[in-house]
């Protein structure tokens, strides 16, 4: 798990120029106890939780749908039918360099990914394609868990565009 | 009008080749045959209303103008004739308050200079709670939580004094806004602990990461004074605490994802946990029943009986719409009402007054339903509400 939030934290780095951001950044994550646990955390409740499973019906593999696999908590508009895809912004919007984890399970290889669930910003709401799932999605005392926090820190504005699931790595 | 009359409108149609003559014919020849008949009506003399002092059964509805909500709105309704009696607007990502001598009303919101863009402001917006006419802006830092509106985001101490605003940045404190003097005090930090509700006059309560609560205390110039984290109340891996809980006085109803109610006293200086019980017996637990929603629980102080919304779904879904109201004696932990709801709603809430109303908000369709409380009998509703979350009292 450290390995894992020292991986977000040099992606955040190598992605802001915001060090003092960063530095209140930093502060936030050593403040709250839990966050190490968080992603583990996250998928063994998942393992646990039988009636989470997906039915077969789903489009898991369309991402303009709420049900495409990287999106197993998404909460927002999706930016593959705002211009993005799904790990890039549409035109004019900016990525944010925070963001909230998660781990969603790709059918696909049959392998678990952490996903960082980064906001576009910058501009007002796109509007189309909205998604409100919750798999792991906690309270705002848990605020990297959290999907209805604004997730812009950092950006140019706290203005939500739309969402965008990027995968971190392997589990 | 005669037979005659018609017939010579009829002809007057069929003689001309522009319908839209025809029609100014008709009407002419209408207005000609009315108007000697009916006594001329008064020239209406236009001002605007006011609201009265509001009433038990008044509700305030959050509508978040999805989806660009850049300028979100209040609906003052009256809850018991379920007519519309005006509206308050805010910002991005606003939340309302309401002075306990109902006097004010306050909008704490953050706008750009562009509306979409361009130089950030906080701030809070003071309106007359008569006239919904502004007052007065207090201006503070630009650090506010800015997340889909939750009731607790903000909190206004008993004797309306203080304004509480939580920040995320994503460091974690508390503006403290001087409502008398309209006067931005300053800020305390708080930690590892997110949001604000205020149990005294001079003290206000965050939930913490690790399940534990953050109790300060301040003194009259916004300066914290006092500041006790308790010990783990719950544990936030295994079954967590919603976060907008039922709060009266100096005591909190939190529910949990799987149906715990857990009652806490916020009077000392230390959060102290009451022991917690279930709201589910085994058959609801095998039915899968549990609390969810955006406003889930709600308590009545007069009756003692605490309020909540439940649905039948597995693990992580406690944002799905509920489509039963459980009430239960808080002391007893009995339950003594199902309400099955018409239309299964997002947020909840039961008034204070004699009759108390339950008010079932749901954002699809988008409308407000009301039943009285307790036994749930079905009253009305009232629609086209935009996309409401949030209830507020009086």
């Amino acid at each position: 798990m450290d390995k894992f939030v020292e991986s977000l934290t040099r992606t955040v780095a190598q992605r802001t120029s915001r060090r003092s951001f960063l530095a209140r950044l930093g502060k936030m994550i050593l403040g709250a106890a839990a966050i190490p646990l968080l992603p583990v955390d996250r998928v063994a409740r998942n393992a646990n939780a039988a009636d989470s499973t997906k039915p077969a019906t789903k489009n898991l593999n369309d991402d303009l749908t709420c049900d495409y696999w990287k999106y197993c908590a998404i909460d927002g508009f999706l930016c593959t039918c705002c211009g993005g895809d799904s790990h890039d912004c549409p035109p004019g919007a900016t990525p944010s360099p925070t963001s909230w984890v998660g781990t969603c399970h790709n059918p696909g290889d049959n392998r678990d990914y952490i996903v960082s669930y980064r906001d576009c910003c910058g501009k007002a709401a796109c509007g189309k394609c909205l998604c409100g799932n919750t798999e792991g999605e906690m309270p705002i005392y848990r605020a990297q868990l959290d999907s209805d926090l604004i997730w812009c820190f950092g950006a140019p504005t706290m203005v939500y565009h739309c969402s965008t699931s990027e995968i971190v790595g392997l589990k | 009008m005669s037979g005659v009359f018609v017939r010579e409108a009829l002809a007057i149609i069929m003689m001309k080749r522009n319908n839209l003559v025809a029609i100014l014919a008709i009407a002419i020849l209408l207005l000609g045959v009315a108007l000697p008949a009916r006594a001329q009506l008064p020239a209406d003399q236009m001002t605007t209303l006011t609201l009265p002092d509001p009433k038990p059964n008044w509700v305030y509805i959050m509508d978040l103008q999805f989806p660009v909500n850049m300028l979100q709105k209040i609906w003052i309704i009256d809850g018991d004739a379920r007519k519309l009696l005006g509206t308050v607007f805010g910002g991005y990502e606003a939340n309302f308050e309401i002075a306990p001598d109902h006097h004010e009303m306050y909008m704490v919101d953050t706008y750009y200079s562009r509306g979409w863009y361009g130089d950030r402001t906080d701030v809070v917006t003071i309106f007359d709670a008569h006239t919904t006419n502004v007052l007065a802006e207090v201006v503070i830092p630009p650090k506010r939580l800015l997340i889909v509106p939750k009731r607790n985001s903000t909190s206004i101490t008993p004797d309306g004094n203080f304004l509480l605003v939580a920040n995320m940045t994503p460091a974690t404190s508390v503006t403290v806004v001087d409502l008398k003097a309209r006067k931005f005090l300053g800020e305390i930090e708080t930690p590892g602990c997110a949001q604000v509700t205020a149990t005294a006059n001079r003290q206000f309560f965050s939930m913490c990461a690790d399940g534990s609560m953050l109790t300060v205390q301040f003194d009259d110039s916004g300066k914290e004074t006092a500041k006790k984290q308790s010990k783990p109340l719950f544990d936030p891996n295994t079954d967590p605490m919603f976060d907008q809980p039922a709060v009266i006085g100096d005591k909190a109803y939190f529910t949990s994802y799987h149906g715990l109610v857990l009652p806490v006293d916020f009077s000392g200086p230390e959060a102290a946990a009451q022991p917690s019980w279930s709201m589910l017996d085994a058959a609801d637990t095998a039915q899968k029943w549990r609390p969810g929603g955006w406003q889930t629980v709600s308590y009545n102080a007069k009756s003692g009986l605490l309020y909540a919304l439940m649905h039948q779904g597995g693990e992580w879904t406690h944002k799905q719409f509920g489509t039963e109201v459980w009430v239960f004696n808080a002391q007893t932990h009995n339950r003594v009402q199902r309400v099955k709801l018409k239309t299964p709603g997002y947020s909840i809430m039961v008034s204070n007054a004699e009759k108390p109303i339950l008010f079932d908000m749901s954002l699809v369709p988008s409308k407000l339903e009301t039943y009285s409380a307790p036994d749930g009998k079905y009253l009305g509703e009232y629609g086209d509400i935009g996309t409401p979350f949030l209830l507020y009292g009086p």
